[in-house]
């Protein structure tokens, strides 16, 4: 028997499900926050891991083309991309404010979480939850900047780190929900039972 | 109608149990491919292809085979027609199941 709403919400975020595309940028972020790939404005190691990251996006996107197939999405193109533009602006008007004031919450992490949070509500239903968790995650350490300060961490780092892991960690139960929810092919699962 | 005459009259093309989680996902998306009806449904190719043909014929769905680059690909999507049989098809099913839980036997 087939679970019909999960049929339905497979398909219908099938593009949202593709988890590998964001774990390279989760994990150039997780970088970035460790100093790994340099101090903060050194080009030399950040940009060519920046666009390799960008690189592997694509790449990942044509594996699970080849592997899973194509859906065309319901257009909604216009809304999406004016949301992710509202999301840049609201994220870059924060981090200005938190370099500016000493207040006793991060603003960069609440829009940081808000974003976690939003991705669980318009992407997501019970199927996404892990959205949600990794949201008040983020909340919690938002909440708690003089903590960190006390610590001697730098909070930008904590949260930009923070942030990345979520998104590798979003991005690989993504990837496992939908890699649980599409079968084998025939021909595979016969191979598969013989071997 | 009585409950028992609404399952009756339930559409068995739309019904059975494959044909209905390929409009279900139809319903979901613009159009998909065959392979990913293929993955969604673990059917063969061969039961696949049956049962779109049936679709396409009842004029539910619209088959289109293009190239993607030099691959050839077979896309399907709901027609009008097809889109709002499935939300029929939903509405009826909800209707009985509410229905259902509600009959007592006199």
């Amino acid at each position: 028997m087939y679970d019909l709403q999960r049929v339905r919400f497979v398909t219908g975020q099938f593009y949202y499900l593709q988890g590998l595309r964001i774990v390279p940028i989760g994990l150039y972020l997780v970088l970035l926050a460790t100093g790994w790939l340099g101090r903060q404005g050194d080009c030399t190691l950040q940009l060519p891991a920046l666009l390799l990251a960008l690189a592997l996006y694509f790449v990942a996107g044509r594996y699970y083309e080849r592997r899973f197939g194509r859906v065309q999405r319901q257009s909604q193109r216009a809304a999406e991309a004016l949301l992710v533009l509202v999301a840049l602006i609201v994220f870059l008007a924060a981090n200005a404010i938190d370099a500016v004031g000493q207040l006793p919450v991060s603003l960069t992490g609440l829009g940081m979480a808000s974003f976690l949070f939003a991705v669980y509500a318009v992407h997501g239903s019970r199927y996404r939850q892990h959205y949600a968790i990794l949201g008040v995650g983020m909340l919690v350490l938002s909440l708690l900047p003089l903590a960190w300060k006390q610590t001697g961490l730098s909070l930008d780092r904590v949260l930009l780190g923070a942030f990345g892991l979520a998104y590798v960690v979003g991005g690989v139960l993504d990837h496992l929900l939908l890699t649980r929810t599409l079968k084998p092919l025939p021909d595979e699962q016969t191979h598969d039972q013989a071997a | 109608m009585a409950v028992f005459e609404e399952i009756a009259a339930l559409d068995r093309l739309i019904h059975e149990p494959a044909r209905l989680a390929i409009l279900t996902a139809l319903s979901a998306c613009h159009s998909a491919d065959f392979l990913f009806l293929q993955r969604l449904t673990g059917l063969t190719k061969g039961n696949l292809s049956s049962h779109l043909s049936k679709l396409e014929e009842a004029g539910l769905v619209k088959i289109e085979k293009q190239f993607v680059g030099k691959v050839p690909n077979t896309q399907a999507s709901l027609t009008a027609r097809g889109r709002a049989a499935i939300e029929r098809h939903w509405q009826r099913l909800e209707t009985l199941r509410s229905d259902a839980q509600r009959w007592k036997p006199s």
